[in-house]
């Protein structure tokens, strides 16, 4: 068997074994991990690998075990007990490597002797690491091993190579293998024409060509761009009109999702890209489990839980949940227990029909029992922590339902994150605590996810071209060579950690380590490959930032530019900017002609006043309320949006503001007290207003709880207080009634339609004379006391109305700003003069806004939505097809509110 | 400690700084430094790998490859990186983990509050309320400025007190002695009965001015909002003191201003000013220790962290010697901009490292906003370099003679004013004169107000343009002259605002312009591509749908898919739009998906990218799109940083509702030759183009002592400690909005801390215009506003010795001749106005890949044989045989039989005849133990072995040849298949290929298990027989367990 051997050839290689060959046998295609599992193979010496994260568990026992406080890495232990223990295992790992036989060299220093003494604990087990391997296959060779191995061919020089590989390839030698290097430049351009290529070939070799001699034929050129769109699409575009795809080869990187759509785009394969990440949405779900399972409650959490694609939550369960957050943000309010209530009798109805079959014993407890666990059943303190066994039964539960769910629908990456999920069960059980702290499960969670893995469907893609990784893959010729992202982003810094004393110590025990300059080479040796063997032509693709982070182009480039002798000039003419494809329709793209569709610009949807609608559509609605007059009269647009279109945002965007929060949260306690009583003291009031607060925040506006919300919270509290000790002292000091709250009402109003509307709270005098007061939680007041001055409370006015049906006149009306504790009343003689802002007659303003409603809606029907927040400017539209505009007569006016509106991307209205 | 040998190097603007410290390094690299051995800190990533290069090329132009390679193993970055890395290599030393998190600038706003929760709660009821009477809105700002200066200044929270009672001995000289504690009751009550009274009588009065309707409005509200318990906050106590009704009313209101004008000598405004301040230390100081435990619980680390740990690291006398041999050489950029805790980790550096060179400029320290503080920076120079040890670079080679003349004659007078001397401002110009037009230009805007200034201005930059010709610039690539174009003019205004305003007004008049611009997402491109993740990950969002119709609906058409909706018929026909029903059909893969992943993927099935070029100006529309995948990586970070797990929903919600209108909300930069670049002056730093405009000359210096600031020690300077000593003032506005009449702000004029601050900031001011004037190459433009107010307030305050402006901008139009000093300079002036009309965009022609995309499956370009399935090979087994080796080996209970199966096969693998029988068993009792395996015992394994050798021998002959794991390849289209042959045999008239399987069923279950077998057997045999042209006589499997060897005969048929 023969064996092509290079350092970085364990991934990809070009050429591969195949070559040009359509079947080869006998030859393998190796880096240094694949060598060493086919010598451990021909040697009997394999065994079961033992992942990393284990071995980093073992050593840290170990380091545990010896730890007095003294040891070099004591307190970073206690820092970072996880971190620790993987740091210090890669530099034994090194040291094993490079020879070490683990015992104390001699004149060591205090921190070697500690690394030594971590290697006497026998009895704690510590899997063998790669080290190890290297040793043990280096000795079963020096023992005499035959080797059915014959050959082995290295791609690199083997002075490059990095000491302990040598010490494998000399083992090798030592038993009857031969090891001989490739010459690797096959292409004999010596003789060749002087390409710019060739030119920079001779460069590379010494030779010093004068300023000037570039001639820009195409065989070195830059493809540049602003980012990897740009390049992306040159890339691709270039690429299928390439006269010989199978000439190509391409270094691709870490590859792009971005130039693999382009890739797609243009119906060419793509190549794959290094996606392992810890983010996919399969891992995440264990995560996303356990934070809900910590204090503070997180609304938001809880609903991505419940609109997890292929959630564990079943669908329709999970709406009833989403639209309890929505209105009461919290856990285990009024509204949750309603969603409950609703989902068991869902599920009544979805398992034994509507008529209602006897359940099974026990099926609806276990129905609940196990949505209550995906819900969160408890929470736990972050400090105090989780206990161990909780935290195992939720990895179980996680991990069941994600392989349970990857099995059925045959998904691979559920599977392993099941499996994942499991491991952090393990890791857990196995630190011996009882309960465990949140940072403390994170890092193990960052253990175990932290890798990441890899999108299943993110494989290379069957080519015409050759792909390899880096250039240090590359040991063959090919025609074109294309250098994909040729920017700077993988050059990182490498260190010894070891002082030049601590180096001989060892060094005199026979441990040598690789020496930083000797890696530096390799890597600019292997920086050359591509000139080297791109035997026409030479493509270095170089995006000007890469996901939005400037890149700067690969270090190499300054070697190239020297070399040439390169000005701005000559450079600029070198590279083509992708840019230019969108400018024209045929664009000579480095050597080939690429042909474009060219298309009149499109124009971006423009802000739009008048929105043409089919007339029929738009009848009266059955039922009106406050709001919706309210927002007809101020943007039909936004109205038609809203109540016939129904376009609103997903759930996931619909949490509302803490303002809306408030509200909520203050009416509900108002409601509670009134439910209670009808007779409180002011002080009273407060008092128990307080302990609602205190016991409600969580359960309808959990946000409050969280850390950074503290001043918030406490600064609401106060103001909720004050609003109620305050109203309840209004309302005792002028001797009111409470005689209504929450009061709903309904009264038809034009065509039979049905206005209704929900009174907040209705006062009466002891002469009998009604109130209806608003309560309203805004940041400033100023607002509300505007509209009343203005005559334009029309939600007052409404409420009025209704309450007129009863009494036979309109009550006097107010706001109650919560917020402030601040009484704004329409005409009210019981009030002290302050709170009256304005002696405004309701009936009037009741009349005013019916008739802007009547406008509104004929407009509508006469096929027009205005948009109130957009500009009046004229329009490409013909003027004769818009129907008039005519104003309502005495209709009241109320101003667009765009800032707030969701619909500011429809119509274009600026803000 | 000895003293450390700095070499400083002044570097004026221009003056060739890079260049000098690239030869400085040069030189010493020659002179056999190691280059791993340099530790360079430069202001920003990109200077850094500026020098990196530079050093580079230097080194390869010298033949030193090898060491141009090797300088990437030295500490060469930013401050923050360089510190971040030693601290990394030094964790233990440090005590630190090796592995933390940076919290990434901006990033730690959330976890500092989240670390700081408890002590927040526990302080905010006392000082909460005196806030609210101060009107202050958020004082966690005021202890987060603390305890983030008191970082920067090393200064530890116990020593906080002492600032705390500085501070309030300070403040307390500025207000007058209080009234009796026993007064305070009284005197709110007074108050609150003048103002009832006040409001009866207004009720009452005939006057109906507007004046006194306000008053009364404002009287009434207070009464409103403070019934019985009233506590006015202090700027309330102010409007108060101030109220001016009607003349006819001010009688009424009389006794409410005379007792709401004791409000500073109120008890009770004297109490909180003393428990405000003292609380809030105390708050900070317990917030850092919060702040630093939190971080260190959850393995985090952020950059004043990283700076103020490696100070401390570095006094560890192990970590020096270990750094004496790495660091030989320190190399500071940009000295002037350091922060007083950077300056103490430099000078430790300069002490361990042979020789440390220090580059930059005093005239060009602009940072003062950002803690940087110019007079340390003094002390250290004054303290520690001695002449020779202070090299001043002297020419110019950026700039035009001619102005270089201008900041020559301008800034030396000046600087020197403020203790810098000439010889350290002047510079000989190495340009000459090519003959290009006059080089110092001022404009003159007509405006009355904002708008009317940068439409102005955007006219002036248009016309400078359009007589691109007149204005020859040098190129700096080319070195030749060549005309103007927009990419060559840089406008500097003041703040980021103005620069919005600016960029906008260009925009409209047809001028290019480039700026660091917010509101990325409500950019069409960005609404789209939003639109789409959002439908993508809740098929609820119905305004998402309606979004991604609207934008990419047909123009010819508009709102055409409006009225369908509204229309709409089950299925409603947007079911079927492509974008929609490629976006349902991706959903399914959400779950495979990261965040950013699920991004792009919206973007690709939206087929945003391509519907944002036809609207035009695709390239920064495109620029935008990855601008918002870079958020999407941002989130990723900022979910582990947080420590929380990440989402698509999570991207949405927080795209949708954390970055809109905050800081990261910025539109791509994007930039091209023809679009002006608008920027602010701090923004300009470094940067250089061949025409500069300087608007906004009007600043003036700010005088405001109040907030928080920190001050310098009264001791003398001590290189080892070189931040001992400073503290921190801390002196809080009462008064809310209220900021003249209040008695605070007359009793400050007088204070020496005014005087400090207001000299600090013109002094900083007057750097600030320095850096902005010396940006030009080629040409220079003062352009101002023309009216009555003073508009060039900035120039002017550069005073002489006399305290004479230096330079006052010619008016009127055309060629003037000033004299600034003893020489004369020649500025054209010119007048501009703004335009009426606004500039209309032709629609033009894109052009677009001409391909249409198929949706073609693409097939994995490399299979491993064994799992080649019968997808890839049709196939009929035409017969199959069963050979017994010999009767099945006995195992003990259950084992795991894929483990076991491994052991046979590695077994089987590594037999070799040449062994003893000894070392084969040694080997299968290693196996054994290696893979974990039982159930079977070590001999099994040896008679497995021999079973099959000797089948072998008997059956293909003595001359036959063995190979175990054999390497084959095979390439089936554009796909490449390859495996290992467990066991091949070269026999006489072709091959034998064996695959060892440890299925342990029943005889009877085998035809159905060898068709699953079958495709890699037929792999194998195609491959060996394309590659040797010998065939393949037989395929088989072996069964080492079951002791039975099954041939196949295999027949591939045609599909
Ligand atoms: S943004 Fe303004 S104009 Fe547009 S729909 Fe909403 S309210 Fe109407």
């Amino acid at each position: 068997m023969r064996i092509i051997f290079g350092y970085e050839l364990d991934s990809a290689s070009f050429p591969d074994a195949l070559g040009q060959e359509v079947a080869c046998q006998g030859t393998a295609v190796l880096g240094p991990h694949g060598l060493l599992g086919v010598v451990e193979t021909s040697l009997g010496l394999s065994g079961v690998q033992v992942p990393q994260a284990v071995r980093i568990g073992q050593y840290l026992k170990r380091l545990r075990e010896i730890d007095d406080g003294r040891r070099f890495y004591s307190q970073s232990l206690q820092a970072d007990a996880w971190s620790v223990a993987k740091q210090l295992l890669t530099w034994r790992d090194e040291l094993v490597m490079a020879g070490w036989q683990r015992g104390v060299p001699k004149g060591a220093s205090p921190r070697l002797q500690d690394m030594a003494t971590v290697e006497q604990l026998h009895h704690l087990e510590l899997a063998p690491g790669i080290g190890e391997r290297l040793n043990n296959v280096i000795g079963a060779l020096d023992s005499g091993r035959k080797l059915a191995l014959q050959l082995i061919q290295l791609v690199d020089r083997r002075l490059s190579l990095p000491q302990s590989w040598c010490r494998l390839l000399d083992a090798l030698l030592r038993c009857g293998v031969r090891v001989e290097e490739v010459e690797t430049t096959v292409v004999d351009f010596a003789y060749q024409d002087n390409s710019d290529l060739n030119l920079l070939r001779r460069a590379l070799q010494g030779e010093k060509p004068d300023p000037g001699s570039i001639r820009v034929d195409g065989t070195l050129a830059i493809l540049e761009g602003a980012n990897e769109y740009e390049v992306s699409e040159a890339l691709a575009s270039w690429l299928e009109v390439h006269r010989d795809l199978s000439k190509v080869l391409i270094i691709k990187g870490n590859g792009s999702v971005v130039l693999n759509d382009a890739l797609h785009a243009h119906n060419l394969p793509g190549l794959g890209s290094e996606s392992r990440s810890r983010w996919r949405t399969a891992m995440q779900v264990l995560p996303l489990i356990l934070s809900n399972y910590w204090e503070p409650f997180d609304p938001q959490r809880l609903l991505e839980i419940l609109t997890l694609p292929k959630s564990p939550i079943p669908r329709w369960a999970a709406r009833y949940f989403e639209k309890s957050l929505r209105d009461h943000p919290g856990i285990g309010g009024p509204k949750w227990e309603e969603a409950w209530d609703s989902v068991v009798a869902g599920y009544h109805a979805k398992a034994f029909g509507k008529e209602g079959g006897a359940p099974a014993k026990g099926s609806v407890e276990a129905f609940q029992e196990n949505l209550s666990f995906w819900l969160g059943e408890k929470r736990y303190d972050p400090k105090e922590g989780m206990p161990t066994t909780v935290i195992r039964d939720i990895c179980t539960k996680v991990a069941n339902w994600a392989s349970t769910r990857g099995g059925l629908e045959n998904d691979e990456l559920l599977i392993t994150s099941a499996a994942l999920a499991i491991a952090v069960g393990d890791s857990v059980v196995a630190s011996g605590l009882d309960k465990v702290t949140l940072p403390q499960l994170n890092r193990i969670l960052d253990s175990v996810m932290g890798e990441g893995l890899e999108n299943p469907a993110d494989f290379p893609q069957a080519a015409p071209w050759s792909q390899v990784e880096t250039p240090g893959q590359l040991w063959g010729a090919a025609d074109t060579v294309i250098w994909w992202n040729f920017t700077s982003s993988g050059i990182d810094q490498r260190r010894i950690p070891w002082t030049l004393a601590e180096r001989e110590a060892l060094c005199s025990e026979g441990v040598n380590l690789e020496d930083t300059r000797r890696a530096r080479l390799r890597e600019a040796e292997y920086w050359r490959k591509p000139v080297a063997l791109a035997a026409k032509q030479l493509v270095l693709v170089i995006p000007e930032s890469i996901s939005g982070e400037v890149a700067v182009p690969h270090p190499f480039w300054d070697e190239i530019r020297y070399l040439l002798k390169l000005n701005e000039t000559e450079i600029q003419k070198l590279s083509f900017n992708a840019l230019e494809l969108w400018k024209d329709q045929a664009t000579k793209v480095i050597d080939s002609l690429i042909n474009r569709k060219s298309i009149p610009e499109v124009s971006i949807p423009v802000p739009c006043r008048e929105w043409s609608i089919p007339p029929v559509c738009i009848l009266p609605r059955e039922r009106e309320s406050a709001s919706s007059l309210f927002k007809i009269i101020q943007c039909p647009l936004s109205w038609v949006f809203q109540y016939i279109a129904n376009l609103y945002p997903g759930d996931l965007l619909a949490l509302p503001g803490v303002s809306q929060m408030l509200g909520t949260l203050s009416h509900f306690i108002i409601e509670t007290l009134v439910s209670e009583s009808s007779k409180w003291t002011p002080d009273e009031a407060e008092r128990r207003a307080l302990q609602l607060y205190d016991e409600f925040v969580p359960k309808i506006a959990a946000v409050l709880d969280h850390p950074g919300r503290e001043l918030e919270k406490l600064r609401y509290r106060q103001q909720v207080g004050q609003a109620v000790k305050r109203l309840f002292s209004l309302i005792e000091a002028v001797n009111l009634q409470i005689v209504g709250y929450e009061v709903k009402k309904e009264r038809s109003f034009i065509e039979g339609k049905v206005l209704e509307g929900r009174i907040d709270l209705i006062l009466a005098s002891l002469e009998g004379r009604s109130i209806i007061l608003d309560l309203k939680w805004a940041k400033r007041a100023r607002y509300k006391g505007e509209e009343l001055r203005e005559g334009k409370a029309l939600q007052l006015a409404t409420y009025g109305w209704l309450l007129e049906a009863e009494e036979g006149r309109f009550p006097a009306g107010g706001y109650y700003m919560l917020a402030q504790g601040e009484l704004l009343v329409s005409s009210c003689p019981l009030f002290p003069d302050q709170n009256v802002i304005q002696d405004v007659n309701l009936e009037d303003v009741w009349q005013r806004s019916l008739n802007a409603y009547r406008q509104r809606l004929k407009q509508l029907q006469n096929g027009l939505a205005l948009a109130a927040g957009v500009e009046d400017f004229a329009e490409a539209e013909s003027p004769t097809e818009k129907p008039e505009i005519e104003e309502a007569e005495d209709g009241l006016e109320l101003e667009a509110r765009c800032e707030w509106c969701n619909y500011l991307n429809l119509c274009g209205a600026k803000v | 400690m000895g003293l450390p040998n700095i070499t400083l190097i002044s570097a004026s603007a221009g003056s060739g700084k890079t260049y000098r410290l690239t030869e400085k390094l040069a030189e010493a690299l020659n002179g056999g430094l190691d280059p791993e051995r340099v530790l360079a800190t430069t202001f920003t990533n990109k200077a850094a790998a500026e020098l990196t290069e530079r050093v580079r090329t230097s080194l390869l132009g010298q033949g030193e490859w090898e060491k141009a390679q090797r300088i990437f193993d030295g500490y060469v970055g930013t401050v923050n990186s360089v510190c971040g890395r030693l601290l990394k290599d030094f964790a233990f030393e440090a005590g630190l983990s090796p592995t933390l998190d940076v919290l990434p600038e901006g990033e730690d706003q959330a976890i500092y509050e989240k670390a700081i929760a408890s002590v927040v709660q526990k302080h905010a009821p006392e000082i909460d309320p005196i806030a609210r009477r101060f009107e202050v809105d958020n004082w966690r700002d005021d202890v987060k400025s603390i305890s983030d200066l008191a970082r920067t200044n090393n200064i530890t929270p116990e020593s906080l007190t002492e600032s705390a009672t500085r501070s309030l001995k300070t403040f307390q000289k500025l207000v007058p002695k209080a009234e009796p504690e026993a007064k305070e009751s009284q005197l709110d009550k007074s108050l609150f009965e003048a103002i009832g009274e006040a409001v009866i009588q207004l009720k009452d009065s005939p006057d109906e001015t507007q004046a006194t309707q306000k008053v009364s409005q404002d009287l009434q509200k207070i009464l409103r909002r403070h019934g019985e318990d009233f506590r006015l906050s202090w700027p309330d106590w102010v409007r108060l003191s101030k109220l001016s009704p009607g003349a006819k009313s001010r009688g009424i209101v009389a006794p409410v201003i005379a007792v709401a004008a004791v409000h500073p000598r109120h008890p009770r405004f004297q109490r909180d000013i003393k428990n405000f301040i003292l609380r809030i230390f105390a708050c900070a100081a317990e917030a850092m220790q919060n702040f630093a435990n939190f971080k260190r619980e959850h393995g985090l680390i952020d950059f004043v962290d990283q700076e103020t740990l490696c100070f401390q690291l570095l006094q560890n006398p192990e970590v020096r010697a270990q750094l004496q041999e790495q660091v030989r050489l320190v190399l500071v950029d940009e000295f002037q901009d350091t922060s007083p805790v950077q300056l103490a980790v430099f000078l430790q550096l300069a002490q361990i490292a042979d020789q440390a060179i220090w580059v930059g400029d005093q005239k060009q320290s602009i940072y003062g906003f950002r803690g940087t503080d110019p007079l340390l920076m003094d002390a250290v120079i004054e303290n520690l370099i001695g002449p020779e040890n202070f090299e001043i670079l002297t020419q110019s080679y950026r700039s035009r003679p001619g102005l270089v003349a201008l900041t020559n004659a301008l800034f030396a007078e000046a600087f020197q004013s403020v203790g810098i001397p000439g010889n350290r401002v002047i510079l000989q110009p190495v340009r000459k004169e090519v003959g290009q037009a006059c080089p110092l230009h001022t404009w003159w805007l007509q405006a009355k107000n904002i708008n009317e200034e940068t439409g102005a201005l955007a006219v002036a930059v248009g016309n400078m343009i359009a007589r691109a010709g007149d204005f020859q610039v040098l190129d700096k690539a080319t070195k030749q002259l060549r005309s103007l174009r927009g990419g060559d003019l840089a406008i500097l205004c003041r703040t980021n605002a103005k620069c919005s305003q600016v960029a906008e007004a260009l925009e409209s008049h047809g001028v290019r312009a480039t700026l660091p611009r917010s509101g990325l997402l409500a950019r069409p491109e960005c609404i789209l591509a939003l639109a789409c993740l959002r439908y993508l990950v809740d098929a609820n969002d119905s305004l998402a749908v309606a979004e991604i119709l609207h934008f990419s609906e047909d123009p010819s058409n508009p709102r055409q898919w409006f009225s369908n909706w509204l229309t709409q018929q089950e299925p409603p026909p947007w079911k079927s739009h492509p974008i929609i029903r490629n976006l349902e059909a991706e959903r399914e893969k959400l779950l495979h998906l990261t965040p950013s992943e699920a991004l792009q993927l919206a973007i690709s099935a939206g087929t945003v990218s391509d519907r944002v070029v036809l609207w035009g100006d695709g390239s920064p529309r495109l620029a935008n799109l990855e601008v918002l995948r870079s958020l999407s990586l941002k989130y990723e970070e900022r979910c582990l940083i947080a420590r929380s797990a990440g989402t698509p929903a999570g991207l949405m919600t927080f795209l949708a509702n954390e970055v809109k209108k905050s800081e990261l909300d910025k539109q791509a930069e994007g930039h091209d030759e023809h679009s002006v670049q608008v920027l602010t002056y701090h923004r300009a730093k470094g940067l250089e183009w061949p025409v500069v405009i300087l608007s906004d000359l009007q600043a003036v210096e700010k005088d405001n002592p109040f907030g928080v600031d920190v001050c310098p020690s009264d001791k003398p300077f001590d290189v080892n400690n070189p931040l001992s000593g400073r503290w921190i003032r801390f002196w809080p506005w009462p008064y809310g909005s209220q900021k003249v009449g209040v008695g605070l702000d007359e009793a400050i004029n007088k204070s020496e801390e005014r005087q400090a601050v207001l000299v600090k900031d013109k002094k900083e001011l007057m750097r600030l215009l320095y850096m902005g004037m010396t940006r030009a190459r080629d040409y220079l433009v003062c352009a101002a506003r023309e009216g009555k107010k003073p508009s060039t307030a900035w120039l002017d305050s550069l005073k002489d010795g006399n305290g004479d402006p230096i330079f006052t901008m010619p008016s009127g139009t055309g060629e003037k001749t000033i004299e600034i000093g003893r020489q004369t300079f020649q500025f054209y002036s010119s007048s501009f106005q703004p335009l009426e009309s606004q500039w209309q965009k032709e629609p033009g022609q894109v052009h677009v890949s001409a391909t249409i995309p198929q949706k073609k499956p693409f097939l994995p370009a490399r299979l491993t044989a064994s799992k080649a399935g019968s997808t890839l090979f049709t196939f009929t087994i035409k017969d199959s045989q069963l050979v017994t080796l010999g009767p099945r080996l006995p195992l003990n209970g259950r084992p795991d039989m894929t483990l076991l199966g491994e052991v046979f096969h590695r077994f089987l693998a590594a037999d070799d005849s040449s062994l003893s029988h000894e070392q084969r068993l040694e080997m299968a009792r290693k196996l054994l133990i290696n893979w974990g395996a039982d159930g079977i015992e070590p001999e099994a394994l040896l008679v497995a072995g021999d079973r099959l050798w000797n089948y072998i021998r008997n059956n293909y002959g003595p001359g036959c040849t063995c190979h175990s794991e054999w390497p084959v390849h095979l390439r089936i289209g554009e796909q490449k298949l390859s495996g290992w042959i467990d066991l091949l045999i070269a026999a006489g008239k072709g091959y034998v290929v064996i695959d060892h399987k440890s299925f342990p069923g029943h005889v009877d279950q085998w035809p159905e298990k060898a068709k699953e077998y079958a495709p890699q057997l037929l792999a194998y045999r195609k491959a060996m027989e394309e590659a040797t042209g010998r065939p393949v006589i037989e395929t088989c499997i072996h069964m080492p367990i079951l002791g039975v060897m099954l041939k196949l005969d295999l027949d591939e048929s045609d599909n």
